[in-house]
């Protein structure tokens, strides 16, 4: 019986320990993220899509500048633009095609924005409405194991994964496991942060 | 002559269908059957919604599949349909796009953009440079289609 209870104290123990080692991680992020005004990097992103049986690799550069402004330039294979700048969308194509899409009633796109800038920035892990998170420190990262708790984001994510260098707070690679079974593993280099980004790069007119 | 009427009625039908049949296809997305997928920028405009991405088409001689992922590359809907009769299906998990009848008018405007064939009077495509454009006039939707540069050289 004594023993029993020991193991259970000790259980309770390791228990106490992990949540609170969790809880530490996850306000070290959110308290960096919240400081991100802007952010610069470069990334690259593999996409494989199970239906065409692919996997499709892109390289480019993104900018964003807080609260919605978003620069999303791929670089490789094709060159193409796709800027955000509140509910306006602009595409451009390096041949001088664009197309100026109003994304105000396109609830479904703005989720999966917001998503992706949050996730790219770190700032998903402190809305726990939308995800139940989870954290662990493997080989001198933090990951995050992110789970959607609301049905609209279920239907697109079954999960997502973001890795975090431990000592600077800032998104490493961010892995998107859609319900579809495809997965989306964007990887991030180059990553500067609070710098002047001059207002005309996310102008769309 | 009564023995004959359901005959001729559905010789009738099948010549009028034949007549909503717009087969052309240096007009369409053609999609090569090289194995590997085309890439076109997609852009869907309605009346009070615009939806974006990028569509990646496969087709071999009889069929043709497709997805159309959204910037970041999340898959927005898949489509898949015959090259000789431009039929389509659309599948999709998320958004409006999971209502039936949104996908069924989708599947129509696809199959047109793919094969060219169109089911619909009110459904024409054309052509300008590299960009398709498939003009729904029925539900008021325009869908365009511009191939990306790394498949254009």
């Amino acid at each position: 019986m004594k023993k029993s209870v020991l193991s259970l104290l000790a259980c309770l123990a390791v228990c106490s320990v992990c949540a609170q080692t969790q809880k530490e991680m996850i306000d070290a992020i959110v308290e960096s993220s919240s400081q991100v005004s802007t952010m610069s990097c470069r990334f690259e992103q593999t996409k494989r899509m199970d239906l065409l049986d692919e996997e499709i690799k892109s390289y480019g550069r993104m900018d964003v500048k807080m609260p919605d402004c978003l620069r999303w330039e791929y670089e490789k294979p094709y060159s193409y633009l796709f800027q955000m700048n509140g509910h306006k969308l602009l595409m451009d194509q390096s041949g001088g095609r664009r197309d100026v899409v109003d994304l105000a009633s396109n609830q479904m796109f703005q989720m999966i924005s917001r998503i992706i800038m949050d996730s790219m920035t770190g700032q998903c892990l402190r809305n726990t409405q939308l995800f139940d998170v989870k954290m662990e420190s493997v080989n001198g990262e933090w990951q995050a194991l992110l789970n959607p708790r609301q049905k609209e984001i279920r239907s697109l994510f079954s999960k997502l994964c973001i890795a975090f260098d431990a000592t600077t707070h800032t998104v490493r690679r961010v892995v998107m496991f859609e319900t579809s079974g495809d997965t989306t593993l964007i990887e991030i280099s180059g990553t500067q942060l609070n710098i002047p980004l001059d207002e005309k790069i996310f102008a769309i007119d | 002559m009564r023995r004959f009427l359901p005959l001729i009625s559905l010789l009738l039908t099948l010549s009028s269908c034949a007549g909503l049949r717009q087969a052309t296809p240096a007009e369409a997305l053609g999609a090569g059957d090289s194995g590997r997928a085309c890439r076109y920028t997609f852009v869907l405009e309605g009346e009070s919604f615009g939806l974006s991405g990028i569509c990646l088409v496969k087709s071999d001689s009889s069929q043709f599949r497709g997805s159309v992922i959204n910037e970041f590359g999340v898959r927005l809907f898949d489509f898949q349909g015959s090259v000789r009769t431009g039929k389509t299906e659309v599948s999709a998990s998320a958004g409006p796009l999971r209502r039936r009848a949104v996908r069924k008018i989708l599947a129509q405007d696809i199959g047109c953009a793919v094969t060219g064939i169109s089911r619909r009077a009110s459904l024409q495509s054309s052509k300008d440079d590299n960009v398709l454009i498939v003009n729904d006039t029925k539900y008021k939707l325009k869908l365009k289609f511009g191939l990306m540069p790394s498949d254009n050289q």
